[in-house]
């Protein structure tokens, strides 16, 4: 069933062109979808929209089936959690908690006993009587959490949440996060710009740019099928290698006569190792390497060839000396893209 | 579905809320106007409606008993042709133009040297702010008493060097000067802390490179302090030529415009005029011309203002 | 070595002479409240009192309605202190979250009003309040600064600083608008609401212009008025009874600054950093 339905939404600011231009996306009950993009394409405004922090210009939006234009964001039953948390800075981190849910009337004695509860899950018992201010930004991102669970939404909308975090601290709140998804059985939607944030939390990954769906699809689906040129660059770190299809068909490599563009993903070539012939179902490019990173547990190659710079990770420890190398692919690794930049299917 | 995704409690419905907070619906419209309204009317009772009766008012003769006579510009023709307006304005401009010279000069010399953050420092600065929160009547009392020419504290410090004593509030060429002085006094901390927290926001890396490219003190002063704080001057300059031209308590209290109305200021005079000889008509067409001394210096400011005179 | 003890040793006597400069009058003033009539006609004058004339302030509340004066000053104070809270609040919550027709007039209007002294008004305001028969009442010492432009203008400044988010947060909440402005905003704008208020407290309490000009009897006038008296009244000045009503005036607003001379400090830079 579809918890959320976005029928032809349009949305523009003032009288600027539109952000987002007749959008359709279904979001699945109990499903944990990630709006993915680069800043500034509209993952945001659909966010907002959906939660009623920003009315839609044109098009219908649905929750449960009913539309929801005109209706409150307190009356979505949707909670929120932001990108800088906004917890209200006066009140201590048990009134934040605390009060939507005064708001909503609800008796003291449930209150307490919500909020007893969501302190344990969120590990806040003993921070419930301090100030905002006085606690870290992993408490903070915790409290922020704890105030839209209270609620018991159907909805979480999240904001990047853990984008004001440091990177270890990031790591594990999106555990925790993922653990939470599993265990409340609600629906997730979750912006973020970052893709690893997005493989890992999300059920489904909305892809978009410019205010539209590049694709949708599971995390596998997404990686491994991109649909196009701008997926396969997004998703994948570094990300993948896009050689002119031109280049190659003159080096007299097998490519499909329509072809704009080759690609393939640096973890799938390997580089060194055999000075042999490619294999049958192999192609070999030769090159430079430019630059070498050690990664701990894989080094990344910066490979200078005829056909343009690309990128190859390498899981073989042993580093390989600057100087020419051959690079192998195999033919099922290759991804072909047209002119429009979608992909071909061979 | 598993979970209760219900709201416990009782839910106001979305149209109770709206009604509250809703955007696009007419109570929610009519909200903010809600909200401005008493200030604004306040302003437009108190404020607004003065200014424009004051200007009818400058074009009648009235003398509060009588009937009110349309005189048209007679009030301001009489200006004109006044001697007594004409020293009084002169008294106003030379109050004003030395006042805020050295409002100015003074606390930006202090505060360059009382910037950095000492106890010594923020000891000073509490006592150089003293005076701009006491009511300038014991202020002009104290003063007063300090420049009695018989008794006063000034004279016998003067005395106590073989100086002779100075008629402070009683002489003529004098007495403008000592109210100016009293103005000065009273603001010094005020405009010095002002100084002082604007120069706070200049980036300490100026202050670094400058170091590096062997600046020296006064080269600092003039090319990095001064040109980052203009805002500030700009500012302060304004506030302190207003306030010079509503200056009215120690003329009041002080001198009582006099000797030989030396001391006259217009503020004072509007007074006298309204209050004292019930001219009515002729004090509003003064207050016309104060309004119009404010209002040219206001619309100056921000025409400077709008010519960037900021780095920042 | 020897040049950095006489450049500390000069930085001290520049203190030292400044100090004097702006405490020598407030000192003058108390001592003065502390002599006889005979002792402030002196030469050389005392600059110290053995025995401490406490009856000039008895002196002043002999010759004013002392008691009646204060009262009036704390009735106008928190007059204007409370319609400033009223009006003042609301509006600059107004003009910082909504965006509607005509807000940036209104709120030119308002900037405007702030370059207007009251010494260019006063006299159509008195005509004013005499034909509406309301000269020598609080009304009309109050009503005039039953808003503030200045306060609008920081209140707004402080309330668009808090991040839009929290007022969403509140919004999912299930918060209303004046639910949000009172529970969520307004504490977080508590040091400018206390700033505005010591701000306001200092301004009316020393205001000797508006009482002094739309007032006509002691009935209704409040301290500063009252003090003029005794300079006034008398054909010669008793500069020891003048200078003891002086101490009174100057007493409240002394003690405050005592206590919160930092953030008074503070609550008027404000100003000029806008």
């Amino acid at each position: 069933m579809d918890k959320i339905e976005l029928r032809n939404i349009t949305k523009a600011y003032a009288k600027n062109p539109p952000v987002i231009e007749n959008l359709n996306l279904k979001i699945s009950e109990g499903s944990s979808t990630v709006l993915l993009g680069p800043s500034g394409c509209g993952k945001s405004t659909i966010l907002r929209m959906i939660a009623g922090l920003e009315k839609e210009t044109a098009g219908e939006l649905l929750i449960d089936g009913k539309n929801v234009s005109g209706v409150e964001p307190g009356d979505r039953h949707v909670a929120m959690v932001f990108q800088n948390y906004a917890l209200y800075p006066t009140m201590n981190v048990k009134e934040n908690i605390e009060f939507g849910l005064k708001n909503l009337r609800i008796p003291k004695a449930e209150r307490e006993k919500r909020i007893q509860e969501i302190a344990k899950m969120v590990g806040l018992g003993e921070y419930l009587s301090r100030k905002p201010q006085q606690l870290s930004g992993g408490q903070r991102q915790r409290v922020a959490l704890a105030r839209a669970i209270v609620k018991k939404p159907a909805v979480f909308l999240m904001d990047e949440p853990l984008s004001n975090l440091d990177a270890k601290l990031r790591n594990q709140i999106r555990t925790d996060l993922i653990e939470l998804y599993r265990k409340l059985n609600a629906t997730f939607v979750y912006v973020t710009h970052d893709q690893v944030e997005a493989m890992s939390m999300g059920t489904d990954i909305v892809l978009l740019e410019k205010g539209e769906i590049r694709q949708i699809g599971s995390p596998p689906e997404i990686y491994g099928k991109p649909e196009n040129v701008f997926t396969a660059r997004f998703i994948g770190s570094p990300s993948m290698n896009i050689l002119s299809a031109e280049e190659l068909k003159r080096a007299d490599l097998p490519v499909p006569p329509k072809a704009k563009y080759v690609g393939f993903r640096p973890e799938k070539a390997s580089i060194g190792g055999r000075e042999k012939a490619p294999r049958e179902n192999e192609v070999a490019l030769q090159g430079t390497i430019l630059a070498r990173e050690m990664l701990g547990d894989q080094i990344l190659y910066k490979v200078q060839s005829p056909f343009g710079v690309f990128h190859v990770k390498s899981f073989d420890l042993q580093m390989l000396e600057y100087g020419t190398n051959s690079v192998l692919i195999k033919n099922s690794d290759l991804f072909y893209f047209d002119e429009e930049e979608n992909r071909m299917v061979c | 579905m598993e979970t209760n995704y219900a709201l416990n409690g009782r839910v106001r419905t979305s149209a109770a809320v709206s009604k509250k907070s809703g955007a696009g619906k007419a109570g929610a419209k009519l909200l903010p106007y809600t909200m401005v309204a008493p200030s604004i009317a306040v302003f437009c009772v108190f404020i607004l409606y003065p200014i424009g009766y004051m200007i009818y008012l400058s074009f009648f003769h009235w003398n509060l008993i009588g009937p009110k006579t349309f005189i048209g510009l007679e009030n301001y023709l009489d200006l004109l042709h006044d001697a007594d307006f004409w020293q009084v304005m002169g008294n106003s401009f030379l109050y004003m133009f030395l006042m805020v010279s050295f409002s100015l000069m003074i606390p930006l010399l202090l505060a360059f040297t009382l910037k950095q953050d000492t106890r010594l420092n923020k000891f000073l600065q509490g006592v150089l702010f003293t005076p701009y929160i006491v009511s300038l009547v014991s202020i002009s009392y104290v003063w007063m008493w300090m420049m009695d020419s018989d008794y006063g504290l000034i004279n016998y410090l003067l005395h106590l060097f073989g100086m002779s004593p100075v008629g402070w509030l009683s002489d003529p060429s004098v007495a403008l000067p000592s109210l100016i002085f009293v103005s000065v006094w009273k603001g010094i901390g005020y405009n010095t802390i002002i100084f002082i927290s604007s120069m706070e926001t200049i980036p300490q890396y100026l202050y670094e490179a400058a170091n590096l490219d062997h600046a020296k003190k006064h080269t600092v002063f003039f090319r990095i302090t001064l040109p980052m704080i203009s805002p500030t001057i700009f500012f302060l300059t304004l506030m302190n030529i207003i306030s010079a031209f509503k200056v009215f308590e120690t003329v009041n209290l002080m001198t009582q415009g006099g000797p030989m109305n030396s001391t006259n200021t217009l503020v004072y005079d509007i007074y006298q005029y309204g209050f004292q000889f019930y001219k009515i008509g002729y004090a509003s067409a003064m207050g016309v011309v104060l309004m119009g001394i404010i209002g040219i210096c206001t619309v100056l400011y921000f025409r400077a203002l709008s010519r960037r005179i900021h780095y920042r | 070595m020897k040049r950095n003890v006489l450049r500390r040793a000069g930085r001290g006597l520049a203190g030292l002479i400044l100090v004097l400069i702006f405490f020598a009058p407030f000192y003058w003033m108390v001592l003065t409240s502390l002599k006889t009539l005979g002792q402030t006609l002196k030469m050389p004058p005392d600059f110290w009192v053995s025995d401490p004339q406490w009856r000039n302030f008895s002196e002043v509340m002999r010759r004013i309605p002392f008691f009646s004066m204060l009262k009036n000053s704390i009735i106008v104070t928190i007059g204007i202190l409370v319609c400033q809270c009223l009006t003042v609040i609301p509006a600059a919550y107004a003009f910082a979250r909504f965006q509607f027709r005509g807000s940036s007039f209104l709120f030119g209007l308002t900037l405007t009003t702030m370059m207007i002294p009251a010494q260019m008004i006063f006299l159509p305001l008195f005509l004013m309040f005499s034909k509406m028969q309301m000269i020598n009442t609080y009304a009309s010492l109050i009503l005039p600064s039953a808003s503030s432009a200045f306060a609008i203008f920081m209140m707004r400044q402080t309330f668009k600083q808090v991040p839009d988010e929290i007022v969403e947060a509140a919004r999912l909440d299930h918060a209303g608008e004046f639910k949000i402005m009172c529970r969520v905003m307004l504490p977080i704008a508590r040091p400018t609401v206390v700033t505005l208020a010591l701000i306001t407290f200092i301004a009316t309490w020393n205001d000797y212009f508006w009482p002094l000009v739309l007032t006509t009897k002691d009935t209704v006038r409040t301290l500063p008025v009252g003090i003029t008296a005794l300079h006034l009244d008398e054909g010669g000045i008793d500069y020891n009874v003048l200078m003891a009503g002086n101490v009174l005036l100057v007493i409240p607003v002394m003690i405050a600054f005592f206590f919160a001379q930092k953030q008074i400090i503070k609550a008027f830079t404000y100003i000029g950093d806008k």
